[in-house]
């Protein structure tokens, strides 16, 4: 694969395939509001590097355990314990870096779906290592970029009126539903 | 200490669910593991029992994915699998081939038995947009043997039978190669047939199939049948001496060669009176193009240049013409060629090349034909054919003759080109070029 | 006490947690049932084991066996639906792996006794089926003219292509989400955000979090 390739997955990660707006992984996270825009950028950041180094790990787990003995009936088993291991180190690494925290529902927030999502496709079409790594990346990149796209897309949605009955959770779908529409464009 | 012992009792049901889970995973696999694979396996069958609904079972003897696990060998890369079929009926093999017209799969279904004979065929999978009868054109082929002699291609979508008539051919070549099916000979004529596009690629287009101008029909003491070629690059005749069968070829200008069903070239060795009659046949039909071509070569060199046309010996391409042009102290060397372009219309390229090998002007009748036009195309004539000059054969990749939006006339762009190296070499090698 | 019922009370909050497998199998009526039906047995026997265990676990551990509890029977469902239903499961495709973790958050919120925890979980179960199956009957009845696969014919020369595909299905959410809205307006519902979900997560077990 051309490094040109390469970085080509990471922009159709964040813009292409974006899997919160695109393919709906991750999109609960992102949806719901989360904290303000300070702490947002280090947020996605830090679940964008639990995706990375959940498809770094799962993708030699599957290709030479998973694989060779016929055991992929336990991808998804195996796949949680990993993702679970791999969110708590990076908790704990990150607390020490950082002073202040990320929260107590980081784990709550990496643990999401586009983890999974991510670890599931960096396996499935029999893509090479360096590829998983990438396409992860890209995955990751995207779920910090919907973050904040939706953080800025609330800000405005405050200052509006909105019908009783969208207010909260429908008109940010619908939010969701635009920006959707808008990356469409670059497929 | 409740925090320690917490943690501790924590990893443990952690562990103990996992451990539980993994256990319970690995029973209920050895229990619908095989269902899993069965299921996998119907549906991989179900194009075969769709063609053949009378077939008893399907044991599988080749797998794509696993070709190791195979005993048969020299399987093309277009086969997918091979199964024996359990009653006798024969071999039934899938494919997927991406020779069509849109380059994406086309998945294939056929039943050849041991006699070599096609028993059932039809398309799984169809992405083209044009038509080739997905429901009618599979059956033309049931009946046929190794040969393929009696089917044809369906006119305007000649990429996409023609990807399926190679198809068919590959499972037939994989079952004789591994003693599964009897090979059929085929017959002189058709060996003659299939010879044409290979010893004269000039008349046949992208697909290879020799494109015959409308309404052209030749007959006499020895020529069966003729083609004209419809871009004017020549003509092609089947002849039968006796018992013998021959193809010959004449070019634009008139250089002929003969071949006998093996591909050997017997120009020499036949008769003189077949020669004769094939050369005549030839210059009575043949347009002329001359009057255009030296006004535009001309054009493209400086005033008062004087062409001389040169000969093409040997030359069986989309080049009609070559000329060395000489304008005073300057010597070049002008061609004409006339690719396939959109609908098997042809395009007609001039271009001039200095004595190097190295063009340097470029001109045309029409680049854009007239269907091809209303597709999205993005062309700036005049930097388009700037970009060609000083490109050699060794430094023309096919990327500057892209016409944006316009395939398949840049494809014959591309054609005319390699074509207008090829002929200067030759013409180099044999000396008619100092 | 009351607001240990919050989040059963505030159907928004479930359906914000559950959105990605609503917004992914509701392309086909069929799926999406198949999709609803699978979730609630993924959460009634998670959270029965949940419950069974949950004095030996601390807070984090907790999170951590949910995940596992409902990966664990989400993959044991999966086994069997590849097995049974081949059809069904290539359409749920990556969305019944990745419905274990939505069902996760939703688990780790109950720490009260069995009983309670099986009612809340087989409500929820029902309240998603209900979702999924209309969000999914709007996205294929006027998205594709067919329900559950089966043409509508007089439908098909009108049909919202957009509806299939991913900003579609954020809007017929969107509009489903704001008429359970509407049911439920007599009582003054604002959402929980996620911050307050986990805040809420955090006081249940004992730890003070600030809410930012």
């Amino acid at each position: 694969m051309t490094f040109k390739s390469l970085l080509l997955l990471i922009v159709g990660g964040v813009l292409a395939n974006n899997y919160a707006l695109e393919k709906f992984l991750g999109a609960a996270q992102v949806i719901g509001r989360a904290e303000k825009r300070k702490g947002l950028a280090r947020l996605g950041l830090s679940v964008a590097v639990v995706i990375f180094l959940t498809a770094a790990v799962v993708w030699p787990v599957q290709t030479y355990l998973l694989a060779p003995n016929s055991l992929g009936f336990l991808q998804l088993m195996v796949f949680a314990a990993v993702v679970l291991v791999i969110t708590a180190l990076t908790e704990s690494c990150l607390k020490k870096i950082c002073k202040e925290p990320l929260g107590a529902f980081f784990p709550v927030i990496a643990v999401n779906s586009a983890v999974l999502g991510a670890a599931v496709s960096s396996v499935s079409s029999g893509t090479g290592y360096l590829e998983a790594l990438f396409s992860a990346a890209g995955i990751g990149l995207g779920f910090a970029a919907a973050l904040l796209l939706m953080a800025g897309v609330e800000e405005k949605i405050e200052e509006q009126y909105v019908p009783k009955a969208f207010q909260g959770l429908p008109v940010r779908l619908l939010a969701a539903a635009i920006l959707s529409m808008a990356l469409v464009a670059f497929k | 200490m409740n925090q320690k012992n917490h943690a501790a009792a924590s990893a443990v049901a952690l562990l103990l669910i996992f451990a539980v889970f993994v256990g319970v995973l690995v029973g209920l696999n050895t229990y619908t593991g095989p269902i899993i694979t069965e299921n996998e396996n119907a549906a991989k069958l179900a194009p075969l029992y769709e063609i053949l609904p009378e077939a008893q079972g399907f044991t599988s003897l080749y797998d794509y994915e696993l070709p190791a696990a195979s005993d048969l060998l020299d399987i093309p890369s277009t086969v997918r699998y091979i199964y024996e079929e359990t009653s006798g009926l024969g071999y039934g093999v899938r494919l997927s081939t991406t020779e069509g017209y849109t380059h994406d799969p086309i998945e294939i279904a056929v039943v050849i038995d041991a006699e070599g004979t096609v028993t059932a065929a039809g398309v799984t999978s169809y992405p083209d947009t044009r038509d080739m009868g997905v429901d009618t054109y599979p059956l033309t082929y049931v009946g046929q043997n190794s040969t393929l002699a009696d089917v044809s291609l369906v006119a305007g979508v000649t990429f996409s039978s023609s990807a399926f008539k190679n198809a068919v051919n590959d499972a037939f070549a994989a079952l004789i190669a591994n003693g599964l099916a009897k090979e059929t000979v085929k017959s002189p004529e058709q060996l003659l047939g299939e010879l044409l596009p290979v010893v004269f690629p000039g008349i046949a287009n992208k697909a290879g199939v020799a494109q015959n101008e409308e309404g052209y029909e030749v007959s006499g003491t020895y020529i069966q049948s003729g083609i004209k070629a419809l871009n004017g690059s020549g003509f092609a005749f089947f002849l039968k001496d006796g018992e013998e069968n021959y193809l010959a070829v004449v070019n634009a200008q008139g250089c002929l060669r003969v071949y006998d069903p093996q591909g050997e070239d017997v120009t020499d060795s036949v008769d003189a009176a077949i020669t004769e009659e094939v050369l005549a046949e030839a210059a009575a039909s043949q347009d002329d193009f001359t009057k255009k071509q030296t006004k535009r070569l001309t054009k493209l060199s400086a005033e008062g240049a004087e062409l001389e046309a040169l000969p093409l010996d040997g030359i069986y391409s989309t080049v009609v013409a070559a000329y060395r042009i000489t304008a005073g102290d300057t010597v070049t060397y002008g061609f004409a060629a006339r690719p396939y372009g959109y609908s098997n219309m042809n395009l007609a390229l001039y271009y001039v090349l200095d004595e190097t090998g190295a063009i340097t002007a470029m001109n045309d009748d029409d680049l854009i034909l007239i269907q091809e036009y209303f597709s999205d195309y993005v062309l700036d004539e005049s930097s388009y054919k700037a970009g060609f000059q000083g490109l050699t054969a060794d430094t023309f990749t096919g990327e500057q003759a892209l016409i944006s939006g316009a395939t398949v006339s840049s494809e014959a762009v591309t054609t005319a080109v390699n074509d207008i190296f090829e002929a200067f070499a030759t013409l180099k090698d044999t000396g008619v070029i100092a | 006490m009351n607001e240990k019922n919050a989040l059963l009370k505030d159907p928004m909050l479930l359906l914000l947690l559950c959105a990605c497998p609503i917004l992914g199998a509701t392309t086909n009526v069929l799926a999406a049932l198949a999709m609803g039906g699978a979730l609630l047995l993924v959460l009634v026997l998670s959270s029965v084991i949940l419950s069974a265990l949950q004095n030996m676990l601390s807070r984090q551990a907790k999170l951590a066996a949910a995940l596992l509890l409902a990966a664990g029977f989400t993959s044991v469902l999966q086994q069997l639906m590849h097995a049974f239903q081949p059809d069904v499961s290539s359409k749920l495709g990556i969305y019944l792996a990745v419905a274990a973790v939505d069902v996760m958050v939703f688990l780790s919120t109950d720490s009260r006794p069995l009983g309670d925890n099986l009612k809340n979980s087989v409500i929820a179960g029902l309240f998603l089926i209900v979702v999924l199956a209309a969000v999914a009957a709007v996205r294929e009845v006027f998205g594709n003219a067919s329900f559950a696969g089966m043409e509508i014919s007089f439908l098909s020369g009108y049909k919202v292509p957009i509806l299939m595909q991913a900003s579609g299905g954020f809007a017929a959410f969107a509009v489903i989400a704001a008429v359970i809205n509407a049911i439920r307006a007599k009582k003054d519902i604002c959402l929980l955000s996620y911050a307050d979900a986990a805040g809420f997560l955090a006081s249940e077990n004992g730890t003070k979090e600030e809410k930012s």
